[in-house]
């Protein structure tokens, strides 16, 4: 699985917060400020390599005090879409591609 | 276009007369294109771009008139002050005046509010393509919209529409009444046409107007499709290319203008279309949103900083994203946004399934649907599961609306409902939703129009609330978990009118529920939005209350029932928002979703028929009643669905008119007439007399212990907080020495000294919310 890559697609419901995105621990992304373009539903796309044998992603909004965890096999998905439904809980959604917006 | 008071010639619409007309049901024919061609060259781009439209004159085709919607014009030349005359009073008497208003004077002019306006658009929405069966207005004088109004109506008659008046924007004193009635004269030339409105209710004094056809489209758009050299623009499709499509879905060469016509826009083209040299992109020919900002004000024949009825769309192949955005309202930039979008024909949008098969087919209908999308959200459309409001979302929707996830709409994505984009082309009509059409032909114009309301800011409420009063908060909330509601027990909200000022502020003490300023819109998920109306309001003088910074008027609002019947019986989901009008500002609350659950037995089915009448929901909000034995039987059947807060709230208003001495009129035929009787009349008549009838503590006591059961938590909330601290009194005073664990009163309003707050096992959570809100109650 080194240097798998994997595309986080961080969705619908994201206003202002910041996103932590770690792997068995490691953070591999922190972004701040994040808010969702509504028009296409889409409100930043990260590009991740995962390290060999890591077998958690992390996704965090700390500030709201949620997470969501992704159980990674040996054939990860290429694509993890991450949205912030009513209620602040995360919901994830994965495929070999990331689906079309518009 | 003016009209004259006087002299006015308006077609009364009799039996006879109605009969002679063509069924006003019927489709638009086929040859309507022919008809959207020459309305389009007559009426010119500069009268396209203006609301001040010259009349379309339609040449009908055959046979004869058919669509009697579209845009009507009223101009006022009158006088200042106005002199209105009863339209009784006229001479010929004209109109014909709709038969609820037989007792009511009716004037020819708006008495209440005409020095506040001079001009008034009608939008009729009765027949043709998709119709919402609405009707909608918006009066305004030489520079400003004064007012908008949108009233929910059904066919009275072949051309009378009549219905309430549902949502009011702006001063609302220039709208004061709440139900029109409407009819359509005039003959198979459109521009013989007229529309008569009566206004009425409110409390105002009702009018009738007549107002002259424009058009046979709600409004007037303009666009313009540029195209970079290096892209694939699709402005048209052949609907039968691709075999996976509805079986009824007629072939045709449908174009985007086509698409925008039939949502009720008469649509034009600039005629600016130009190709765009691929350099401007830079060295990787990719587009990032300034960009194409940028060339939106180069090339876009239209550009000016100002909200106006057109857009511009640009062709494009492929944004700095890459593959995975197929196009882009791009236009969030700025201090006007909506005016530009673009497609991206390079992306996923190219790349049919694997075995498609039409691939080319599925190509072009995927360009045109991106298109068609991107151009809905520079009308201010939402995605399809976006519509409801969300702490999670930036704008508010312009009424309560409920996401439409599986929607078969431009605005849905085909790859997110089940089956993906297979089952939504076979199920797909190239239509927006009727809850996207209202919005798109009824919204106040500033929500619709690009460049004016900001994105998604207000495909809605939220641009309104800008002129909220910003000393108050108006908050609702339900106390039910996750806001569901058991089938049969009619929803209730907590309201709370909320001091946000820095200081004290003197308000009225009148229950908010009762309260004429209060509007109260529910929008279920499946079905129109309808304004919830109280069984009773009180008149009586105004008792005012002092509210401290952070202080609340407090109330609760069964909005299960109301005048209007039971809005919330079907099981479903439901949004729901009010605005209240303080000191002449409005006040706008947030919205909150109600789900009514399905029924869980029979029982509660069989139930339900005799359950959801205006009888038993009345009595439900009086508080019971000694005298309507068909509701207070229904009642009685209730209290055995112990699992349900329905027999709770039966129980509750079967006790209230047994815990007092009750006053009912009777008739006792075998009573001698007195005097007077005998001198008026020659026949015998029975003597009425009142009758009261003595409080019965035992049933109180019981039906109360079955009600609260130990726990008095699940009674409280069915009633509602406020309404259970203002009825707990009444059925504690006849049970002096014996209340009810499950009921107490609280100190203040405790109508007896030994009625002070006792041992009410309730929540702790719930005592709390009750002590907090008893010092606040609406009178």
């Amino acid at each position: 699985m080194a240097g798998r890559k994997l595309s986080i697609a961080l969705e619908e419901g994201f206003l202002g917060d910041r996103v932590l995105i770690r792997v068995g621990g490691h953070l591999l992304a922190e972004l701040e400020d994040l808010s969702t373009r509504v028009q296409i539903g889409l409100a930043r796309t990260v590009e991740v390599e995962l390290p060999d044998g890591e077998r958690a992603l992390s996704i965090e909004l700390p500030d709201k005090g949620v997470s969501a965890t992704v159980a990674l096999d040996d054939n990860p998905p290429a694509y993890i879409g991450v949205s912030v439904a009513d209620g602040d809980a995360l919901t994830v959604r994965s495929g070999e591609a990331p689906p079309g917006y518009a | 276009m003016t009209n004259r008071k006087d002299g006015i010639l308006i077609t009364a619409t009799t039996p006879e007369t109605d009969a002679a007309q063509p069924p006003v049901d019927a489709p638009v024919p086929a040859t309507d294109e022919m008809l959207y061609a020459e309305i389009g060259a007559r009426q010119g781009a500069e009268a396209a771009l203006s609301d001040q439209a010259t009349p379309t004159i339609g040449i009908e085709p055959a046979p004869f008139l058919t669509v009697r919607s579209g845009r009507y014009l009223f101009n006022s030349t009158t006088g200042f002050p106005p002199r209105a005359v009863p339209v009784r009073d006229r001479l010929p008497f004209e109109v014909t005046l709709p038969e609820s208003l037989a007792g009511e004077q009716v004037y020819d002019e708006d008495v209440n509010a005409i020095i506040f306006y001079q001009r008034e658009e009608i939008h009729l929405d009765v027949d043709g393509r998709y119709p919402q069966m609405q009707i909608s207005g918006t009066r305004s004088g030489a520079l400003t919209v004064a007012a908008h109004w949108i009233a929910s109506v059904a066919r009275t008659g072949a051309n009378t529409f009549e219905g309430p008046i549902w949502y009011k924007d702006g001063a609302a004193n220039t709208v004061p009444h709440t139900k029109v009635s409407a009819t359509v004269s005039g003959g198979p030339v459109a521009a013989s046409r007229k529309l008569t409105i009566t206004f009425s209710g409110g409390g105002a004094a009702a009018f009738s107007r007549t107002y002259d056809f424009v058009s046979t489209y709600h409004r007037a758009v303009e666009f313009e499709f540029d195209r970079v050299a290096d892209a694939v623009a699709v402005t048209s499709i052949a609907t039968h290319a691709h075999p996976n499509r509805p079986a009824t879905l007629p072939s045709e060469t449908l174009s985007l203008e086509t698409v925008y016509r039939r949502a009720g826009f008469d649509v034009t083209k600039s005629g600016g279309d130009t190709v765009i040299p691929i350099n401007v992109a830079g060295q990787d020919a990719l587009w990032t949103d300034q960009e194409m900002h940028d060339a939106m004000q180069t090339h876009w024949s239209r550009f000016a900083n100002k909200p106006q009825w057109t857009m511009w769309t640009l062709f494009a192949r492929m944004h700095i994203q890459g593959n995975s955005l197929g196009g882009i309202m791009f236009d969030d930039i700025g201090p006007n946004h909506r005016q530009g979008t673009a497609i991206f024909s390079g992306a996923f949008i190219a790349t049919p399934p694997a075995g498609d098969p039409a691939p080319a087919a599925w190509v072009a209908r995927m360009r045109f649907w991106t298109a068609a999308h991107e151009m809905g959200h520079a009308f201010n459309l939402a995605h399809s599961w976006q519509k409801a409001a969300s702490p999670n979302l930036p704008g508010n929707p312009w009424i309560p609306l409920a996401n439409e996830p599986l929607a078969r709409s431009f605005m849905n994505y085909p790859y997110n409902v089940p089956g993906g984009q297979a089952a939504f082309f076979a199920d797909f009509a190239y239509r927006f939703s009727d809850a996207e059409l209202l919005f798109m032909r009824h919204a106040p114009t500033r929500f619709v129009q690009m460049g004016n309301s900001a994105w998604f800011t207000n495909h809605g409420f939220q641009e309104a609330a800008r002129d909220s009063n910003p000393d108050y908060e108006l908050r609702l909330s339900v106390t039910a978990p996750e806001g569901r509601f058991r089938y049969l027990a009619p929803p209730v909200v907590e309201a709370a009118l909320i001091n946000r000022s820095a200081g004290p502020r003197v308000v009225s003490g009148t229950r908010l529920a009762s309260r004429a300023s209060l509007a109260l819109i529910i929008n279920p998920e499946k079905g129109e939005p309808r304004q919830w109306l109280p069984h009773l309001r009180h008149c009586a003088e105004n008792v005012e209350k002092v509210l401290q910074p952070g202080e609340a008027l407090f109330d609760s609002i069964m909005i299960g029932t109301g005048r209007n019947g039971w809005d919330l019986a079907e099981p479903g989901r439901y949004c729901i928002q009010a605005v209240l009008d303080v000191d002449g500002q409005p006040v706008y609350s947030n919205q909150v979703m109600v789900t009514v659950a399905p029924p869980v037995s029979r029982e509660e089915e069989r139930l339900a028929a005799d359950l959801f009448t205006p009888e038993v929901g009345q009595v439900l909000a009086v508080n019971g009643s000694r005298g309507m034995d068909q509701a207070n039987n229904v009642l009685a059947a209730a209290l055995e669905l112990t699992d349900n807060p329905i027999s709770k709230l039966a129980a509750v208003a079967i006790a209230t008119p047994l815990s007092y001495t009750y006053k009912l009129i009777g008739e006792d035929e075998a009573a001698p007439l007195g005097a007077e009787a005998l001198a008026l009349t020659a026949e015998v008549a029975p003597q009425r007399s009142i009758d009261g009838y003595a409080p019965d503590p035992a049933a109180v006591r019981e039906l109360l212990a079955g009600a609260t059961d130990g726990r008095a938590d699940e009674l409280v909330n069915a009633m509602g907080h406020a309404r259970f601290l203002r009825d707990a009194p009444v059925l504690a005073g006849v049970l002096v020495d014996e209340v009810p664990e499950g009921l107490a009163s609280f100190d203040a309003v405790a109508e007896r000294p030994e009625q002070s707050a006792s041992m009410l096992p309730v929540s702790d959570a719930l005592e709390a919310a009750l002590q907090h809100k008893a010092g606040s109650l609406g009178e």
